[in-house]
């Protein structure tokens, strides 16, 4: 909760920083800045990855699930994509991009500013902002009223951090284990996927 | 695009041939954590400073919802449909 709280008040202060204080020539060069940013921010996560070696040592014996885990959001979010490029008549490379953000809205987010424009970036960030508060919503109602394994493909990558402790409390450590691991493998997809499915 | 998968990788070597202390780990956390606020405030800067975005905020609000919506919909119906599959194929 307190990190929804964090991020809201990060990009809000930062949007009304950017209407009212924040000079056009400094503007210009935020976005370098984010970039930069970007860069070790990933390189954190990649130390975070790397360190846990319990989780990655598990993949074997659990990796039946997770690639089932995994094919399922990859899937169900370009079957979105097409969706919603049908409903908005956007084009399906962008559309598909959007959706292969997972949820984690700050890398895809950048990554679409960068690759296409400010407004397609914010509306990956929206989309995936919304995309974790509606994994809150649906993660307790998969995983009371079907299979344990089957709340975590609402999380997307989220299941590897911000959904992990809820997707845990609902289920079982097996699942959570396997939470963590299709996190880790569709967060890494990400930065791959979006310009991929951009670059079509 | 490449030097952003090097970065990862890279990290994801140092915490793979390192022993990071629990301290260094933390730190590491916070460090992120730092590291997400500046950079989604700079977004928001990016975002706020742009006029475009700003007047067509609704509309991206609402479409973006419905992106959100979809996928995750969608994600838990094939999720469903598959985790049942392999269940059943393994009993």
């Amino acid at each position: 909760m307190w990190a929804t709280i964090i991020v809201f008040a990060s990009v809000f202060a930062g949007i009304l920083a950017g209407m009212f204080v924040v000079p056009d020539a400094i503007v210009a060069d935020i976005d370098s800045i984010s970039t930069l940013m970007l860069g070790f921010l990933l390189f954190s996560v990649g130390i975070d990855i790397g360190s846990n070696k319990e989780a990655l040592s598990d993949l074997k014996s659990k990796s039946k699930m997770v690639i089932t885990i995994v094919t399922s959001v990859i899937l169900g979010s370009i079957a979105g994509g097409f969706a919603m490029s049908y409903l908005y008549s956007i084009s399906t490379n962008t559309s598909l991009a959007i959706t292969a953000g997972y949820g984690w809205y700050s890398i895809s987010a950048i990554l679409l500013k960068d690759l296409a424009s400010a407004e397609v970036g914010a509306i990956a960030f929206l989309t995936n902002v919304f995309r974790e508060v509606l994994a809150f919503i649906f993660i307790p109602i998969m995983a009371t009223n079907f299979s344990h394994e089957s709340s975590i493909p609402p999380a997307g990558a989220t299941a590897m951090d911000t959904c992990l402790p809820l997707i845990s409390r609902v289920t079982s450590p097996d699942v959570a284990i396997i939470s963590f691991l299709s996190g880790v493998i569709l967060s890494s997809l990400v930065p791959v996927l979006v310009p991929f499915f951009y670059a079509l | 695009m490449w030097k952003i998968i090097l970065f990862l990788c890279s990290g994801i070597a140092i915490g793979l041939f390192f022993k990071l202390s629990e301290r260094a780990k933390k730190f590491n956390s916070n460090l992120q954590l730092l590291g997400l606020v500046l950079l989604l405030g700079s977004m928001g800067i990016s975002i706020g400073a742009n006029p475009k975005i700003m007047s067509n905020l609704s509309s991206i609000g609402v479409q973006s919802f419905l992106y959100a919506l979809f996928s995750v919909l969608f994600s838990a119906i094939i999720g469903l449909i598959l985790i049942k599959l392999v269940k059943r194929g393994d009993a």
